[in-house]
This record gives C-alpha cells, structure tokens and sequence, in this order.
C-alpha cells in the first residue's frame, strides 16, 4: 500500500517541482577559462618546448629524447629497456630513496617509457607542487649517474620484465625484426635476453652520451603556463651535437616462433610512410576502415577485416606503426589453433581484394578524426604525442592540422595507398601453435 | 681526526711528521695491511665495501687473507713490503661517506 501511494502523481509532482525550481538559478557566475591552443618554442641550442594550457589542476610535463631504441648500437643492445627501468634511481643531486619519498610527500609521480624512436621521461603532479617536481624530473632524465651496485640489485628486475613479456609484444617485435632486419628499426624495445648480462652503467652511459642531446629533445606539458616551461627547458643541461640519424632499410621477411599452446598470434605487414609524409593521413583513415580494435567492450572487431577474421571464428585488427621516415602497416590476427589457418586466409584475402567505397572512406575519417581527438583529450597521452611529435620531427603539430589532414583524404587516395600497400614486400611473424599457419609465400 | 687538515696545534710540516710516525708505530702495515681493510666490520662499512668495484676488493680480500695468514703463522712481512705512508690510499672513504650520508637522509626522513 505504501508503494501505491509513492506511484501516484500528486506525491512525486512535489519533490520534482522544488528541484526544477532549483535548477532554475543562473549555474555560473564565474567564467569559465577555455582550453587554450598549442603553443611551440624551439629553443636556440635546438630543443624543442611544446604546451597546452588546458586548465587542469594536474599538470602533466614530459622531457623527450630521440633515443629509442632503434639508435642502439650492438654493443648497448637493451639499453633502452634498462633506462626505463633504472629512472627513479640514484642521479646527481637526489638518491634514489630522498626522490621516492619526495615525490611520494607531494602525491606526484615519475615515470619512463620508451619506444622505437623516443625516450620519454613524465611526471606528473598538481599544479602547486610542478616547480619542485620538475626539478626532480630534470635531475631524472639529465643528470644521471648509474651507480654499479644499484644498477646490479635492479638487473632481476630487467629480467622479470624480459621473461615475462606478453605474446603479442613479442609478436611485434618480431614482425619489426622480419621487416628491418637485425639494425635500426629491428631493435626491439624488449632487452635481447641473451644480452642482460652485458648491459651495465657503461652500456647506459654510452647510449646516452649519442641520444640524449639538446637538437634531439623535446620538452612538453599540459596544464602548464608556456613561458615557465620554455624557462624550465631553458635551464636543462643538455649537450650539443647531431646523434645517430634513422637508417632504417625494410628488408621482408618472415620469423616463426613455435611454442605450442591453444592459440595462435599472427602479424603480417608491408612497408608504409613517415610520420610526415603526405599519406601519413591517408593510412590511419585506411587502418580505421580496415579495421583497429573493437567499439563495443568485448565486441568483435570491426572494420573489414575484422567482419572477415569473425565470420572465420578469429579476431583480426590492421596495424599501423608509424615512425619518423617509414613505417609498417598491416593486420594482426589471433585465432585458435585448429582455426587459424582459415582465419588467416580469410584475413589476407580481406586485406588483399577489398574493394573501398566512399562510405568506407568517409567511416574510416570520421574513425580516425575521434581516434585523434580522443588521444588529445586525454592530458597523458596529448603530452606522450606532442614528445614524440617533437622529439623525432622537430615540430609539434596542433590537432586542428592533423584533423585538416584527414579531411583532405580522397578516395582515390586511399585506393591507390591500398594498392600499392598489398602490391609491396610482405613480412611477417607468427607466434604461439602455429601448426595451421601458412608460410608468407602461401598467403 | 688522521687525515684531516692543518691541526691548529701543530705546524704542516710537525703535523705530517706525527702522522708519519703514528702510522708506523700502529703495525698494521708489518702485515701488508692498509688502514681501510682494519676498519671494524658494521653495516655501513659492509655496505661500503660491497659497493666497492671488484678490483678494490679483490685487492682487499687478498690482504686480509695475507695478514691472517702471517698473524696465524706469527710472522710479518718483509721489511721491503711493508706498507708505506704514502702508498696506503683511504680507498674505502668516498663509498663508506656515501652510505652515511643516505642513512643519515632515511633517519631525517623517518623523522617526519
């Protein structure tokens, strides 16, 4: 009875009218500050300062080096993965220990990540402690000294992470081996593991003693006013000179890593373009018709060749890493064992013969354009872009000009990239039970 | 404190005379022993010396070995191997300063 009485109108009218009559108060007496645009400085010694000011109470500045690990040479092989691990340690004015707990009492955060082409050093904090903690993130990611003894304790650490790398990493640093060969581009951002042993402060030092230098670093930041940030780049120690230049040669190939299991991971990729070239929008327009991930949590993929690899009983996604003058682009695919085998058929064939329409054409742009502003939104990887943006092209470009990019896109351009793209050297990886998987020259 | 500057009370050259001889009289250098390896063994000069680069403590292991051996033995070195003054380098000092110092940051930081 009670519940009948709650259903009525006249009881629920009461309480919904003095909220709307709350409502109805003006919401905002201030104003509201907008997001600026990007701002870009390029120092005199060459490095490069990027920032947005997007009026977060978390700001967020990030210090870029052209140092992946493509500008590893044979003998600091790994270097990359040990300077992502080493970051926090002891440098030249804080021990390991004082920045823990100093970064810890300030409730900011450090970290080191790295790619092919670029080292990146972040922290992040609120704004009011930034200044003390970009100190520390320049003491970090300048002024390191390698102590023997910690750089010893951490080398477990090295190997846990070498062990324990996921299957579809090891399958695309396998399809980068089988494209670029044993140099440059072929460097894995994973430490070789018959290598850990030789990896030490030296290797470190001499990595970057080539990298890290001032016409190669990009220093970038949201939620942070520009002329500090330039201040702060301006104050870096950072040594001049010219560093390793790419010489990345794609050769095809293919590598197959047999180690049985339920499932069976595939990538096959031909060469695409650099980050600057003129198609670089034509190819993320055509990986979003092709196909890059699902929408819908836990949904098949979409895309053609995801529609293709579904109907086979597999998943499949394209793939297009791209780097500073070239690239791959591609599917990956992983299917069951026993299905594999047509999955990859069903795939290729896919990939080689789909005819696109201007529907696909428009999709994929509207796909691509929200992939963009998605990764600007978020202030993590806007600062993560604008690094790599700047690290390795020397400039760093607004969102406005990469969606202007992908809006000139035509259809017949992306037939022609399509063309050229199934026409060119494959190569290809495969990893897991591979026992229903075709041969590159069978596909 | 050996090792230190001027004293105030004695002159450079009366202060490193008094140095010279204390060394000498001290006998640990009978053994081919240098001042470092006599060190009492806590936790921060055994942190230290697992700091040390191999070489040093090889070195060093190699001396302790040698002194213990002559001292089991009741014997001393040679007049010719003795230790010199100037040969005995405080080898161990950057790195026992080192640890000091970061267990005297971790007590501040425990203090707050």
């Amino acid at each position: 009875m009670a519940s009948k009485l709650m259903k009525s109108n006249i009881l629920r009218s009461l309480p919904a009218r003095r909220f709307a009559a709350q409502a109805a108060t003006k919401s905002s007496d201030y104003g509201v500050l907008p997001r600026e645009p990007l701002k870009t400085t390029t120092l005199p010694n060459g490095v490069v300062v990027a920032s947005i000011e997007n009026q977060s109470p978390l700001s967020r500045v990030a210090i870029a080096v052209r140092g992946g690990s493509r500008y590893e040479t044979p003998e600091n092989r790994g270097a990359t993965h040990l300077l992502r691990i080493v970051a926090g340690l002891t440098n030249a004015e804080n021990t390991a220990f004082g920045l823990t707990r100093e970064l810890q009492q300030l409730g900011a955060s450090l970290a080191c990540s790295a790619d092919r082409e670029v080292l990146i050093y972040s922290a992040d904090a609120t704004r009011n402690h930034m200044d003390v903690v970009m100190e520390l993130l320049a003491n970090a990611a300048t002024r390191q000294v390698f102590k023997p003894w910690e750089i010893t304790d951490i080398k477990p650490h090295l190997k846990l992470d070498v062990e324990t790398t996921p299957a579809e990493v090891s399958l695309i640093e396998d399809l980068h081996l089988a494209a670029f060969r044993q140099s440059d581009l072929g460097n894995s951002v994973v430490a070789p593991h018959h290598l850990i042993g030789q990896l030490g402060p030296d290797q470190l030092a001499s990595h970057l003693s080539r990298t890290l230098l001032a016409g190669r670093t990009a220093v970038c930041g949201t939620g942070i006013d520009h002329e500090t940030l330039v201040e702060y780049a301006q104050g870096l120690q950072l040594p001049q000179g010219e560093g390793p230049a790419p010489a990345a040669r794609y050769g095809g190939g293919e590598l197959r890593t047999e180690i049985g299991g339920g499932v069976a991971l595939v990538a096959v990729a031909a060469e695409g373009a650099g980050r600057s070239a003129a198609t670089a929008a034509q190819q993320a327009v055509l990986q979003a018709v092709l196909g890059a991930g699902a929408v819908v949590k836990y949904g098949a993929g979409r895309g053609v060749l995801g529609a293709a690899a579904a109907q086979a009983g597999g998943a499949a996604a394209a793939l297009n890493a791209v780097y500073s003058d070239t690239g791959l682009v591609g599917y990956t695919v992983a299917a069951e064992a026993d299905k594999a085998g047509q999955v990859i058929e069903a795939v290729n064939k896919a990939f080689k013969t789909t005819s696109l329409t201007a529907e696909d054409v428009n999709r994929g742009k509207a796909l691509a354009k929200a992939a963009v502003l998605r990764a600007d939104d978020n202030s993590g990887s806007c600062v993560e872009t604008m690094g790599v943006q700047g690290a390795s092209l020397g400039k760093v470009s607004a969102v406005t000009d990469a969606l202007a990019a992908i809006d000139a896109v035509k259809l017949s351009d992306v037939q022609t990239l399509h063309k050229r793209l199934v026409g060119g050297k494959l190569s290809m990886a495969a990893r897991g039970n591979l026992r229903t998987v075709p041969y590159l020259d069978q596909l | 404190m050996v090792g230190e500057g001027n004293s105030g009370l004695l002159s450079g050259g009366a202060m490193q005379w008094l140095r010279r001889w204390a060394y000498n009289a001290s006998g640990f250098n009978k053994l081919g022993l240098w001042h470092d390896d006599c060190l009492y063994e806590d936790d921060e000069v055994k942190e230290a010396v697992r700091r040390l680069p191999e070489r040093l403590q090889d070195d060093r292991t190699f001396r302790i070995t040698r002194a213990m051996q002559l001292s089991l033995s009741h014997q001393i070195l040679p007049r010719e191997q003795w230790t010199t003054f100037d040969e005995d380098i405080r080898y161990l000092k950057p790195y026992l300063e080192e640890v000091r110092k970061e267990n005297r940051e971790k007590a501040e930081w425990s203090k707050k």
